[in-house]
Order: C-alpha cells, then sequence, then structure tokens
C-alpha cells in the first residue's frame, strides 16, 4: 500500500499541469471455498497482483463475493480476473455483457474448467471449445513451448522455459483448432507421459496452455495450482506480461 | 521354477530351464492402474479404470480367467487370503466391490466416503480399511458382515497401509501433512506430523516401521510404531512410491524429479544407497525371498530387476506402453505390471538369480537423443534398432535418454560411452553441461557426436556454445543442402580403427552435407571427407574443396568422434556407414 501510495503521489507531480489520469482498476476473483491448493495460488496472487498494480500505477481490488459481477460494478474495472473459479448461472449473462462491452479478462486454471454437465454455452466458445480432459497427478514443474515470441505476452520469455509446479489441463478438442484462437504457449509434448498418478499422454498430442481469444480481449492461463507458480521470475514475467497487455489493449 | 506343461508354452519351459526371467503380455481392460494378487491361490486381480472392470489372471496358466465388472471408475485393490476375497475401491462411485475369489462373483458393493481411492486389509481381523480422499476418512469394513464404520482422518487421504502385527493402521494425509494412526480395536485416531504432500506409505510389519513418503518435501517421514514418532530423512525430489521388505529391513524409495531410488536402512533410518536410474521410474515392487527390486519405467516401458544386496541391474525385462502399477506374487516368482497406456498386463516369471543370469555387461554406453519429428526420429529408431541388436551380441548395454536432466557426475561415471544421437549443442541443463565438459576433458568415457551434434550457431533462441564449437575444431556452422545430394564420401587415415573394414571411398545415397564456417582440420584429426565434386544433384552450397565429415579432436582426452552423417533413417541401409558406426561404438568404449 505504501508503495502504491507513492507512486499517486509521484503521478500527481507529473501531471501537475494536465488532467489526472484516473488509475485503471482491476477486480479480482477469488473464492476460499475450494480446493486447498487452489486457495494457496489465490493467496499468492493477490500478493502478485499488488506488487505488480504498484510497480505500474494500477489498482487492484479482489471479492469473493460472485455478486460483485454485476453489470454497473463491472463498469468500474478495465480487467476481471477469475483467479480460482468461474461465476455461477445468476452472474453469467453480466459478464458475457462485460465482455461483449469491451471488458477485458484474465483467467487462470481451474476457471477455465468445463465438462459435458457445463450449461453456459457462451464461455464454452470463449474459452475456444475445448472441455477439460485429463491432468496429471501430482502437481508437477513441466517444460513450456512458446508459440509465438512475438507477443507482448511473451516478451523476453525464451523459446522454451520449465515452469514450475502446476496441475497441467488437457482441453478436449485442443483450443488451436478453433479459428478465434491464437495460443501463445503449449505443453511440450517431449516430456510425455507426464504425471504419476494421473497422466498425460499422447492421447492430448497438443496441450495449450496459454491462449487468447482473438474476439475478445481475454487471456488464460492454466496455472493455478499450489503454492510454487510464482517462484519463476520467467513465469512471473509472463504473467505480468499479460496483465499490461490486456489493461493497454484498446483494439478488441 | 515350475515347468510349464502344455506344448503351446514350450518357450516357456526352455526359458524357465535356463533361469531367465520370461514375460509374457495378457490383455487386460481400459487403463489398468492397480494389481493384488493371492499368493495363496495364485491369481493377480488387475484393475481397469476406465472399464471398471477387474481382470483376473491365473499364474499357473499364465492366461486372463475372467473379467468382473466393478463399481465405476476402480483405483484399487487389495485381497484377503485367508478368507479369499478380493476388493476394489471404486472412486467413480465412492464403493467397494468385494468380490470372491473362488466364484470371481461379486458377492456385495459396500458404500464408502467421497473419493474412496486406496485400500488396505488387516487379513488378521478381517477388516478393510477404505481411504477417502475428499471424505477426510475411512471407511472401516467388517469383512463377515460388511457394516461399515466411518472414522475422521486428516486432510484429503491418498495412501494407507496396515500393520497386522500392531492392529495399527496409518494414512498418509496428503492435505493435512500429517499421518493419522487408527488402532483397530477402539478406532482411536493419532495424528502423527510427517512432511508436505504425504502420499505412499507402506508399513514393514516386522520391525513396525512405516515410511510415509512426502512428495513435496522430498522427504521420508519414518514412523516408529512403538512409539508414534515420526523421524523425517531427505531422498531426491518428488518421492512418489515405496517399498519395503521386511526380510532385510529396508525401504526402497522412488523419486520423481531425480529419477533415482533411495536405499532407507530401517534400522538406522538412514539412505545408505541412492542409485542414479537412466529412465524416469513409475513403480517399485520387491520379492522377499529372492530380494530382488522390480522398478518400472514409464516411458521406457520396461522393468529393470535390481539385486536387493548389491542393488546392480540383474535385467531389463520389456512391459507394456506405460508401466504404471505392480505386484510380486513372491510364492510363484511372479511379477505383474499394470500397463496403463496399452490396456495390459505383463507377467514376468523371475527365477532367484542364478550362475544362468545374464552377466554384467561389458560397459554401458548412454545415447542421448531428442524426441524430434520426421527424419532426425527416423535415424534414432533406426539407431536404437541397431544399438540394442549391437549391445545384446556384444554383451553391453545402452541406456536412452532424451534430455540433458539427469546428466550430472554421478550419472556419466556408470559409462564408457556417451552418444550423442542427434541431439545439438545447445539447451544443455547447466549441471549436465558441466559433467559432459569434465567427462570429455577428463577422458572419464568416449564419446560419438552424430549429425544434429554439429549444429553450431544461434538456433532455437538459443547463443552458440564456445566450449562445443572449440571441441568440434573451432567452427560454425553455416549452410546445410535442403534438397540433399548423393556423393562420395573418402577416407583420409585408411589406418585408423575408426576405418576398420571400410573402402578407401564409398558414396552416401543421401544427406545435408552441412558447411562450416571454415574447416576444422587445423584443430582436428580428420579421418573422412566428403568429395563436394561428386555431389548429385550439384550446388553451390560448398566449403571450397576441404570438407570432413567425420574427424576427432586429440586436444581432449575422452576418445571423440564426430559423425556428420545422421539425418535419416536409411543409413542404417548403407553397410559402410554401419560399420562406421560398429567401429566408433568399440573405438570410443576403450574396447
Amino acid at each position: 500500500m505504501r508503495g502504491r501510495a507513492a507512486a499517486a503521489a509521484l503521478c500527481l507531480v507529473a501531471h501537475a499541469a494536465a488532467q489526472p489520469v484516473p488509475q485503471p482498476r482491476v477486480l479480482l476473483f477469488f473464492s476460499l471455498n475450494v480446493e486447498a491448493d487452489h486457495v494457496l495460488f489465490a493467496t499468492d496472487a493477490l500478493r502478485f497482483f499488488a506488487e505488480v498494480a504498484d510497480r505500474h500505477d494500477f489498482r487492484v481490488e479482489a471479492t469473493s463475493n460472485w455478486a460483485d459481477m454485476a453489470d454497473e460494478n463491472l463498469k468500474q474495472y478495465k480487467l476481471v480476473v477469475w483467479l480460482n473459479g468461474s461465476p455461477p448461472g445468476a452472474q453469467q449473462q453480466a459478464f458475457q455483457r462485460y465482455m461483449e462491452n469491451g471488458g477485458a479478462w484474465l483467467g487462470f486454471h481451474v476457471s477455465a474448467y468445463n465438462d459435458r454437465n457445463s450449461r453456459w454455452e457462451w464461455f464454452k466458445q470463449f474459452i475456444g471449445g475445448g472441455a477439460f480432459g485429463v491432468n496429471n497427478w501430482p502437481p508437477l514443474p513441466a517444460r513450456l513451448i512458446v508459440d509465438d515470441t512475438g507477443s507482448p505476452v511473451t516478451r523476453g520469455i525464451p523459446k522454451t522455459f520449465v515452469a514450475p509446479v502446476n496441475e497441467w489441463y488437457s482441453w478436449r478438442p485442443s483450443p488451436r483448432l478453433d479459428r478465434n484462437v491464437h495460443v501463445l504457449l503449449t505443453l511440450d509434448p517431449a516430456q510425455y507421459p507426464l504425471g504419476i498418478k494421473g497422466l498425460i499422454t499422447n492421447q492430448d498430442p497438443d496441450v495449450p496452455v496459454v491462449w487468447t481469444n482473438t474476439k475478445y480481449k481475454m487471456l488464460y492461463m492454466n496455472m493455478g495450482h499450489g503454492d510454487k507458480i510464482f517462484t519463476s521470475d520467467t513465469q512471473n514475467r509472463l504473467i505480468e506480461n499479460g496483465i499490461l497487455w490486456l489493461l493497454s489493449r484498446s483494439d478488441p | 521354477m515350475t515347468i510349464a506343461r502344455t506344448s503351446s508354452l514350450a518357450g516357456f519351459a526352455i526359458a524357465c530351464v535356463l533361469g531367465q526371467p520370461v514375460s509374457r503380455n495378457i490383455p487386460t481392460g481400459r487403463q489398468p492402474m492397480a494389481i493384488a494378487v493371492n499368493e495363496t491361490t495364485n491369481q493377480a486381480y488387475v484393475v481397469n479404470h476406465n472399464s471398471s472392470t477387474v481382470t483376473v489372471i491365473d499364474g499357473r496358466t499364465r492366461t486372463a480367467v475372467a473379467t468382473i465388472k466393478a463399481g465405476a471408475g476402480p483405483e484399487a485393490a487389495a485381497v484377503n487370503p485367508v478368507t479369499n476375497r478380493v476388493y476394489t475401491a471404486n472412486s467413480g462411485e465412492n464403493s467397494v466391490s468385494v468380490i470372491d475369489g473362488a466364484t470371481n462373483a461379486v458377492i456385495a458393493t459396500v458404500h464408502t466416503g467421497s473419493n474412496c481411492n486406496n485400500l488396505a486389509v488387516n487379513p488378521t481381523t478381517n477388516k478393510i480399511y477404505v481411504t477417502n480422499n475428499f471424505g477426510h476418512s475411512v471407511t472401516v469394513i467388517d469383512g463377515a458382515t460388511h457394516a461399515t464404520t466411518t472414522v475422521r482422518v486428516g486432510q484429503g487421504p491418498r495412501g494407507i497401509a496396515a500393520n497386522p502385527a500392531t492392529n495399527r493402521i496409518y494414512t498418509a494425509n496428503y492435505g493435512s501433512r500429517d499421518s493419522t494412526e487408527i488402532d483397530g480395536a477402539t478406532y482411536a485416531t493419532t495424528p502423527i506430523p510427517t512432511g508436505k504432500h504425504p502420499w505412499a506409505i507402506a508399513a514393514d510389519s516386522r520391525a513396525d516401521k512405516i515410511y510415509v513418503v512426502n512428495e513435496d518435501s522430498a522427504s521420508v517421514s519414518i514412523i516408529d510404531g512403538a512409539t508414534g514418532i515420526a523421524k523425517n530423512v531427505t531422498v531426491g525430489d518428488i518421492p512418489f512410491a515405496v517399498a519395503v521388505n521386511p526380510a532385510v529391513n529396508r525401504a526402497y524409495v522412488l523419486t520423481y524429479a531425480a529419477s533415482t531410488m533411495a536405499v532407507i536402512d530401517g534400522r538406522t533410518g538412514v539412505v545408505t544407497k541412492t542409485v542414479q536410474l537412466a529412465e524416469r521410474p513409475s513403480a517399485i515392487a520387491v520379492n522377499r525371498n529372492t530380494n530382488q527390486i522390480y522398478i518400472a519405467n514409464q516411458a521406457a516401458g520396461n522393468v529393470l530387476v535390481l539385486d536387493g544386496e548389491t542393488n546392480a541391474i540383474l535385467a531389463t525385462v520389456k512391459a507394456g506402453v506405460i508401466p504404471y502399477a505392480m505386484a510380486v506374487d513372491a510364492a510363484a516368482n511372479q511379477l505383474y505390471v499394470a500397463n496403463f497406456t496399452s490396456g495390459d498386463a505383463t507377467l514376468i516369471d523371475i527365477p532367484p538369480a542364478s550362475a544362468a543370469w545374464p552377466r554384467a555387461p561389458r560397459f554401458r554406453a548412454v545415447a542421448l537423443a531428442e524426441r524430434a519429428s520426421g527424419d532426425h526420429q527416423g535415424f534414432v529408431d533406426a539407431a536404437k534398432v541397431y544399438l540394442d541388436k549391437l549391445a545384446a551380441e556384444n554383451d553391453f548395454a545402452v541406456d536412452y535418454i532424451t534430455g540433458t536432466e539427469r546428466i550430472n557426475a554421478d550419472s556419466l561415471a556408470q559409462y564408457k560411452l556417451f552418444i550423442q544421437l542427434n541431439y545439438p549443442p545447445y539447451r544443455w541443463a547447466p549441471i549436465a553441461k558441466q559433467a559432459f565438459v569434465d567427462y570429455i576433458t577428463q577422458g572419464k568415457g568416449g564419446w560419438i557426436g552424430f549429425h544434429h551434434a554439429g549444429l553450431l550457431g544461434d538456433f532455437d533462441g538459443y547463443p552458440m556454445d564456445p566450449w562445443f564449437s572449440e571441441f568440434l575444431g573451432g567452427i560454425r556452422f553455416t549452410h546445410y543442402l535442403p534438397d540433399f545430394a548423393r556423393a562420395t564420401v573418402r577416407i583420409e587415415d585408411p589406418a585408423s580403427p575408426l576405418a576398420e573394414g571400410l573402402p578407401s571411398s564409398f558414396v552416401i545415397e543421401k544427406e545435408e552435407w552441412y558447411t562450416w564456417s571454415r574447416s576444422p582440420r587445423p584443430n582436428v584429426h580428420v579421418l573422412a571427407t566428403v568429395d563436394e565434386s561428386s555431389y548429385v544433384p550439384n550446388t553451390i552450397i560448398k566449403m571450397d574443396g576441404d570438407h570432413p565429415v567425420v574427424w576427432s579432436n586429440p586436444h581432449y582426452k575422452a576418445r571423440n568422434v564426430y559423425i556428420f552423417m545422421g539425418h535419416h533413417a536409411g543409413l542404417f541401409d548403407d553397410p559402410n556407414f554401419v560399420q562406421l558406426f560398429r567401429n566408433a561404438i568399440f573405438w570410443g568404449a576403450g574396447q
């Protein structure tokens, strides 16, 4: 908080002659009533977002109340983040309107989970048409391949790197098959089988882990399980890049 | 060893007489995940997760004799040999199927807590203990009446083991950093702190020691059953499986990140040996009668047989695709392997070690080959077929690795030869690179590099590695022939052992004929060059006449040879290439 106040003060000095530029606001949704490893991730993520916000002069607010996913409230936010869940039916329409009116979204890990029982058809196309396939167990580090080194999201990220311990999901079909989806990072299949009890195998030859649906201002990252996600400078940079990209984008 | 009696098993009989491991694959259902054996009846029960069935294998006839419909999504099985009952934990529907081993019929389905995924049996009391991963509890089933009692344990129990001698049961609670000790008589519980994410668990009932594997602490908590106090011992990163041999009071723990087996002495609670494995392991089992250790290799699809006294590898036996779980019938000296992806079980008859067992190989070689697409993978695949045959005929062994993660000073110490099969001179883990540099500069073994090993430049986001460039004669890659060319290779040093049996020149049908910034000749000993004037089709991509393709760098202590040819599998149809390969192996290994 101290850092944010200092940054705000500097901002006022710098823009003394001009109209003060309001800080962009980011709203994080999280839940404490979920799988323990998803809570650990959310707890670390709240801290990480606060640090990034301090460095880049935006404002982060967090809520565990999905009722905050309402039209009027969402208008205040440039970016909505789902750390470890997705909204119940009552709030889904508001989110859809927010996105279709130029809102931005960053989703982690379980927030994109959907299966044959999921009824939110709009979200399925939003996320690129893939339903959850399998996951490795236990959570493990994994080598990732950067598909698009030219994206602002992957700026400064090596072509391949080992991401810290995570539970990785496969998607069926692969979201890459959706013509609106642009995949940024993929699980390196050379390390298959990945897992001990739960296995990702050649049955899922293409497992994107970070992608965007170009119809929206959105970015999905499969990272988000356990307390090691933010232990890699490389991956932290990737996440930070993603946040900044979503905040800076003006094109739909 | 029982000699097979029917003519269809004649091959079996001969092999058994010779006393070597013999295996056969028996189809099961989809995604076999667990096996339990009844040593009294010589039957094995394979749990097919995706088919929701149990395949019964008769160890005498070595065939599947029944397929039993279990509850949905079974993940584990246990046997009570006293009652001849088999129990499966059906995680998909929160139930246990009770199978009568005499009739292979399900005689009861018992409701459990949420996501039951493991179970243990106390044959003495005829109680079955089932972990409910999401229910944070254990369901205790009375084997006689099928009445149940629910006992609260720590968070997310995933592993369970019973000590029939003390009538105590222990869980590994993944979510709460502890094990719950359950008193089998009173159901009183006591939490025992462990490391983070305790998962696998095994009890040595003779020594009254319980080994809890802490997946996220790189440690094992050894519980003294008498005092209920745990002592932590460090093993490698991501330990995930444990087996105990009460006969020798030892526990064996596999680690995923480091691909090792840690040997723990039960008396002292100390890791007495860490065995570096060449491949990533997936399961472990021991045979208390023969003091053998069995390790399944996940991607390699085989099983290592180790001597429990020396930890030496006695044999490598082929299994199916992705071996996932194992069980030993010690009475029959049989090992069962459940192969997750191929949907079968490998039954291996493993006699005790004897003079008839294969001797230790003359030497071991390690082959590093990246998993690639297209021609390079074809070359690697063909090289493996050739190498395995050559190794079998000449009594050496080859371990294959697909990345540099497991290369270190310890792992390299066991190899006389390092074969860089189309792995580039970049993307090496720092520890691996240092160990390799030491290996070469100190002459700890020989080196053969093929083709891609000479890709010296800035590729895939990696800058050129100056050490490799110098090792290969101070060169930098410039071009290749994308459309290939047929060309004549001329031997310059017919007296070299590398040229033994080769004609003075021979034609290579198809290669990319890499060019480099300059000829390595001033820095190396050239064994062969390609005659650029012989290119068909001709090309302007040339090295102005002096174009070495096979050479050795005498400034390094290790015997080393770079062989440019190695782009595609067809090279193994060329007797001259094969001869060169063979010469390089025996010369490089100092044989």
